[in-house]
């Protein structure tokens, strides 16, 4: 499943990318990640809660680097899986910014593949969750560079 | 596993049990929905709170201030109480094509509700009709509108430690007429494509005064799209209006895919489905 | 006279009441569950599976992994390429890894969740035509294209028969991946004692799990015992080996405990399915109505391993060329390896997919020439004596009869007209189908001093009144009341060799044995009765449970105890062993063949595509009908069985994931699903032979439904299933300028 957006942001595009690479203030801007590790330059290691309804899942992944082109791409991989519900995902991602009037665009990527139990939730209960995980993530990321007013 | 299993009596204990036991606690009732999510291994509640021993709990009564129906009413009880046919019999058929009569014996209307399966009937049916659900909480009793019930899959607008008590249906007037429609696209005991439920009121004139459309099982949550309803106020329903409307809601509405049809077919049959619905409700009986 | 007569199924009662002993059932001393972990990769290699962690659960008795497995972990019908639990590498998502072995379901999932696996992702191919081009990821090493059996059939010239065609016909068909769903699971349970072996499995065929086991576990077949109690259903999907090697192998590491694996429904959806496959007919005719060369070419999506493909393949070489006289044939069968799970037998196993082909492009051949599509049929469909593809002579056909049968149950003139958006039409389909062409069935009557008879037979009954008929042909046979013929098996260390029950082959071949059984038991009862008679045997005969002649008479029970014999065991066999040029498919095919037909009306809503079924009507050639109530029930459920790949079965993939494996997003049909008319007919023969009737019925519904479609509202729909969206956008297309 492919997930693809792009939105402006009211700020600069070094002030974007300075955040893209402060892990605790990004991981809060993400839904649900509980914990993140830095375990070299290009991985880290964390937990991820989603829920959807009565159905708590719980996925502990390593997000690896792939390229970091300052200040304008990134790109990666993840992989984490849930063992309670014997599910995993995998999913690799890329993000360009560029600076467009006093703002920034991001633009991102996200290549899913949801394997195990919660594979068979649904096709469009997948969707909408991993589109809402990913429009939560714009909109924090969003809130988190506007409310800083320097 | 070992669950514990714990029947309160009435559901201000209910409530308290969910309180206590916070996340661990889980609700069941006929345990259509709890029993295959927990057979799928998607849900592993160390506590099933149910409310099976609820005296009253599944009553169906006419009042002055509209239909009541406890949460615990089972869909068969509903599909075939003489109160709710002679209330819409539009409503009664919208339980009575939930599944099989082997589910409908089972299931509960609160539990249907609560669960908040995008494919699911009775919900369209209820939001036409103007239903609130009645809602018991540590706070006390409060009324959400149907309408506003449903948040997204499998999600509603209780809180954790709130329980759905039952369902207040007002009073249709009697020139009003309703009609529901469960469109199935593969097996007919599957679960819905879509569903369309109506509910028009006429003047003397045969203009429609007022008009309600809920559409399930295509969308996230049931929706209904007011700027076509705006279109039949005061109007005559004529076959023109009635295609226009229709188009509306084909536009309106952003339908998912799943096994049962893709985006494109859904919208299709949004179109030709609020067209029967309307064409029904405007020629038929109550 | 019990042959012939509509009597009850003998567990009819049980099975609706839902008393049966499943083997879900079975509660041995000692028992643990067992749990299988499976596979989320479609493609790696196994880098680690580390099961230290999980073995310290508390109620985990142990645990099974590639490296447990001795030298025989291969096996496979023909080919041995599947491991009991994955070596180095999986190759479909589901692919068992691992087995544990618990005192509790909760200790075993706990046990699972802390196994820590590690894959190496490999590219992977889910589509059978992409998985045959160069650069494709390989499976096994061994076959580079993928490509693990070729079946060949050539029969004429095909250049030359193309070259005098008037019109030449080319289109693909497919059918998608699909599961046999039969409502009880796979459920296999095994103990040892010693160096002995007892499994309790729902399998169509004891003996080839008998033998696949001893040769995997290096015993002697004497060693295992397989027991096989009454069946939910199996619909080919048990007719090959499944969990039982995995299961017997974990039973091997409990010290003894009997063991027993269950299998979920999302489980089945890996275990075996239905080929996909893609079907190109190219055909020729001529404007006289008559064929001249058929040319057919079949990728069967055989999933990862092969499995029971090289055994189906050839057949459905055989099942695609269809019931018409066609004097130039040439068939290419091709099994292929993709990352899926691997497919095995499916009810009707090839003729489904087949007959979707042959069938729908009659039609499309009768409507391009103008041609009635029934009328088409009718002149060229085979007759007794004529030859078929490989070279065999068909005798024993009636497809014009069967076709008749169901045309005839139609109504008489055009289709009514309901309304503009509901259009009515009719279409037909006819089924040829060969049986399994080498097998062997032994049936055991022992007959005791008080004239009961039991029959021995490892027959499965798995709900299609196998035993019961079974007990018809014992008690014609023996010419006894029904209701003293009792019937026991399936146990291979009770019940005589048979090869396997399924393709339709049972009441044939198993009923032929119980009759040469039969025969032999008169002919001895005959002998024994002559001296206390006093009067020769030839001028004896055995009827009505006595030896006979005009004058005198002694019962079956008097003739045993006046002999002092408590009882009589006499043994019978069939066999057949028919062979087919590798190269050219030239032969004998089939014993004898099925033969099927069908004729729909539908209605189709032209604003939504829906297809409502207003009246079918199923024929099948039946032979000798030895229960006229179960034959018309299977031919029943064989229509109501076809609504589901017609309309509605279809496996949804996402990198090779299954994503609908379940009853709710997997729809089979439901009771409400049957045609608001449906007719059986069984075609019978008084002299004929005894005749499987487990599956004409079925492949044609597809087709047929598929031609009334085109027949109502001119849109051809060439993928299953025929789904109301399909037609819809069929519909729309058609309306483009």
């Amino acid at each position: 499943m492919q997930i693809k957006d792009s939105f402006v942001i009211n700020a600069s595009q070094e002030k974007v990318w300075e955040l893209l690479f402060d892990i605790p203030r990004l991981s809060k801007c993400v839904p649900g990640v509980e914990s993140v590790e830095v375990l070299d330059d290009k991985r880290y290691r964390g937990k991820l809660i989603v829920k959807v309804g009565p159905i708590k899942s719980e996925f502990s992944g390593i997000v690896t680097l792939a390229e970091v082109i300052p200040p304008e791409r990134i790109s990666g991989s993840v992989e984490g899986d849930d063992k309670a519900s014997a599910s995993s995902v995998k999913a690799s991602f890329s993000g360009t910014l560029a600076t467009v009037g006093a703002g920034t665009e991001a633009a991102f990527v996200v290549d899913l593949n949801l394997r195990g139990r919660l594979a068979q939730f649904g096709g469009p209960v997948i969707a909408a969750t991993a589109k809402k995980l990913t429009a939560d993530f714009a909109r924090n990321l969003r809130a988190q560079l506007e409310h800083q007013v320097s | 596993m070992s669950i514990k299993f714990l029947e309160p009596s009435d559901f201000p204990e209910a409530a308290a049990s969910l309180a206590e036991h916070g996340d661990e606690a889980k609700i069941i009732a006929g345990g259509v929905s709890v029993t295959l999510m927990l057979q799928q291994k998607l849900i592993a509640p160390p506590v099933l709170v149910s409310l099976g021993r609820i005296a009253g709990g599944d009553s169906i009564r006419q009042s002055s201030d509209g239909l009541h129906i406890g949460a615990l009413a089972k869909l068969r009880n509903l599909e075939q109480s003489s109160v709710v046919q002679e209330w819409c019999p539009a409503l009664a058929h919208a339980f009575r094509v939930v599944g099989n009569v082997r589910v409908r014996n089972q299931a509960t209307i609160g539990g249907n509700l609560s669960a908040a399966d995008y494919a699911a009937d009775p919900p369209a049916m209820l939001i036409a009709l103007g239903a609130s659900a009645q809602v018991f909480g540590p706070d006390g009793k409060r009324e959400v509108p149907l309408g506003e019930f449903f948040l997204g899959f499998y999600t509603t607008a209780l809180r954790p430690t709130e329980i759905l008590t039952g369902i207040i249906v007002p009073p249709l007037p009697t020139s009003a007429r309703a009609s529901y429609h469960k469109f199935s696209s593969i097996s007919a005991e599957g679960r819905p494509c879509l569903a369309v439920g109506a509910v028009a009121d006429f003047d003397a004139d045969g203009r429609c005064r007022d008009l309600q459309i809920a559409i399930g099982a295509a969308v996230e949550t049931p929706q209904r799209v007011d700027t076509a309803e705006a279109m039949a106020r005061g109007e005559s329903l004529t076959d023109e209006l009635i295609a226009a409307i229709a188009e509306e809601y084909a536009q309106a509405l952003d339908p998912l895919t799943d096994v049962r049809g893709s985006a494109w077919y859904r919208r299709e049959m949004i179109r030709v489905f609020v067209g029967r619905v309307l064409k029904e409700v405007r020629d038929g009986n109550r | 006279m019990a042959i012939g007569r509509s009597v009850p199924m003998l567990d009819a009662p049980a099975r609706v009441t839902g008393t049966v002993d499943y083997m879900i059932n079975l509660r041995l001393p000692d028992m643990l569950v067992g749990k299988v972990v499976r596979s989320q990769s479609p493609h790696a290699k196994l880098l680690k599976v580390d099961v230290s962690q999980a073995l310290h659960v508390p109620g985990v008795v142990a645990i099974l992994t590639g490296p447990d497995l001795g030298a025989n972990a291969l096996y496979g019908a023909s080919i041995k390429d599947q491991a009991v639990v994955a070596l180095d590498r999986v190759r479909y998502v589901g692919e068992p890894i691992a087995a544990i072995a618990a005192e509790s379901m909760d200790a075993a999932e706990e046990a699972a969740m802390l196994l820590d696996i590690e894959y190496e992702e490999l590219p992977a191919v889910f589509d059978a035509l992409e998985a045959v081009q160069t650069g494709a990821p390989i499976l096994h090493e061994k076959y580079t294209d993928n490509i693990f059996i070729h079946s060949k059939l050539r029969h004429s010239d095909m250049e030359t028969a193309f070259a005098e065609a008037d019109e030449i016909f080319e289109d693909v068909f497919t059918s998608p991946l699909a599961q046999q769903s039969s409502l009880e699971p796979h459920v296999t349970a095994a103990r040892w004692e010693g160096d002995h072996l007892t499994v309790w499995t729902g399998s169509q065929a004891p003996f080839m799990v008998r033998r696949v086991l001893s040769e995997i576990l290096g015993i002697p077949q004497e060693s295992v015992r397989i027991i096989v109690p009454p069946l939910g259903g199996a619909y080919g999907g048990k007719g090959h080996i499944r969990i039982e090697p995995l299961v017997a192998v974990m039973a091997r590491k409990t010290g003894g405990r009997p063991v027993k694996f269950v299998l979920s429904r999302a489980e089945e959806f890996v275990t075996v399915t239905k080929h996909a496959a893609s079907i190109t007919l190219k055909t020729g005719v001529k404007r006289d109505g008559t064929f001249t060369a058929r040319q057919v070419t079949i990728y069967w999506n055989g999933g990862a391993y092969a499995d029971a493909s090289p055994l189906l393949v050839p057949q459905g070489m055989v099942r695609s060329v269809g019931p018409y006289r066609i004097p130039a044939v040439r068939v290419d069968s091709y099994g292929i390896y993709t990352n899926l799970p691997p497919a095995g037998a499916y009810r009707g196993a090839m003729s489904s997919q087949a007959t979707w082909a042959y069938e729908s492009q009659m039609d499309i051949i009768a409507r391009r020439m103008g041609w009635d599509p029934l009328e088409f049929r009718l002149k060229n469909l085979y007759v007794s004596g004529d030859r078929f593809a490989t070279g065999e002579t068909l005798h024993d056909v009636h497809f014009i009869e069967c076709l008749q049968a169901a045309a005839g149950a139609m109504p008489a003139g055009p289709s009514p007209e309901v309304n503009k958006e509901k259009k009515v039409g009719r279409g037909y389909g006819v089924m040829m189908k060969s049986t399994v062409s080498t097998s062997k069935s032994q049936a055991r009557v022992k007959l005791d001093d008080s004239g009961v008879a039991t029959l021995f037979t490892s027959t499965v009954e798995m709900g299609q009144g196998a035993h019961t008929a079974m007990a018809q042909i014992t008690a014609g046979a023996l010419d006894i009341p029904f209701e003293q013929v009792r019937v026991v098996g399936p146990d291979t260390s009770v019940t005589p060799f048979d090869s396997t029950t399924s393709a339709s082959r049972s009441t044939n071949m198993m009923g032929n044995a119980v009759l040469a059984a039969g025969a032999a038991m008169k002919r001895r009862l005959i002998d024994l009765a002559g001296p206390l008679l006093e009067i020769p045997g030839e001028e004896l005969r055995a009827e009505g449970g006595r030896v006979l002649t005009k004058d005198a008479s002694i019962s079956y029970a008097d003739i045993l105890k006046r002999n002092g014999l408590p009882s009589l065991e006499e043994l019978g066999e069939y066999s057949t062993a028919l062979t087919m040029d590798p190269e050219t498919g030239q032969g004998i095919s089939t014993p004898h063949w099925h033969q099927g037909a069908g004729a729909a009306e539908v209605e189709v809503d032209t604003e939504t595509g829906k297809i409502t079924i207003l009246r079918y009507a199923a024929a099948s050639f039946a032979g000798r009908v030895v229960n006229p109530r179960l034959a018309q029930l299977q031919n029943d459920g064989n229509v109501i069985f076809g609504l589901g790949p017609a309309l509605m079965e279809e496996m949804a993939l996402d990198g090779g994931q299954v994503t609908n494996p379940n009853l709710a997003d997997y729809p089979i049909p439901s009771i409400r699903d049957v045609p608001l008319e449906l007719i059986s007919v069984c075609i019978e023969s008084e002299e004929g032979e005894l005749h499987g009737i487990g599956e004409m019925t079925l492949p044609p519904v597809a087709p047929a439904i598929a031609n009334a479609v085109e027949d109502a509202v001119g849109v051809r729909i060439k993928d299953l299933p025929i789904t109301a969206e399909k037609v819809l956008h069929a519909l729309q297309e058609r309306l483009k300028p």
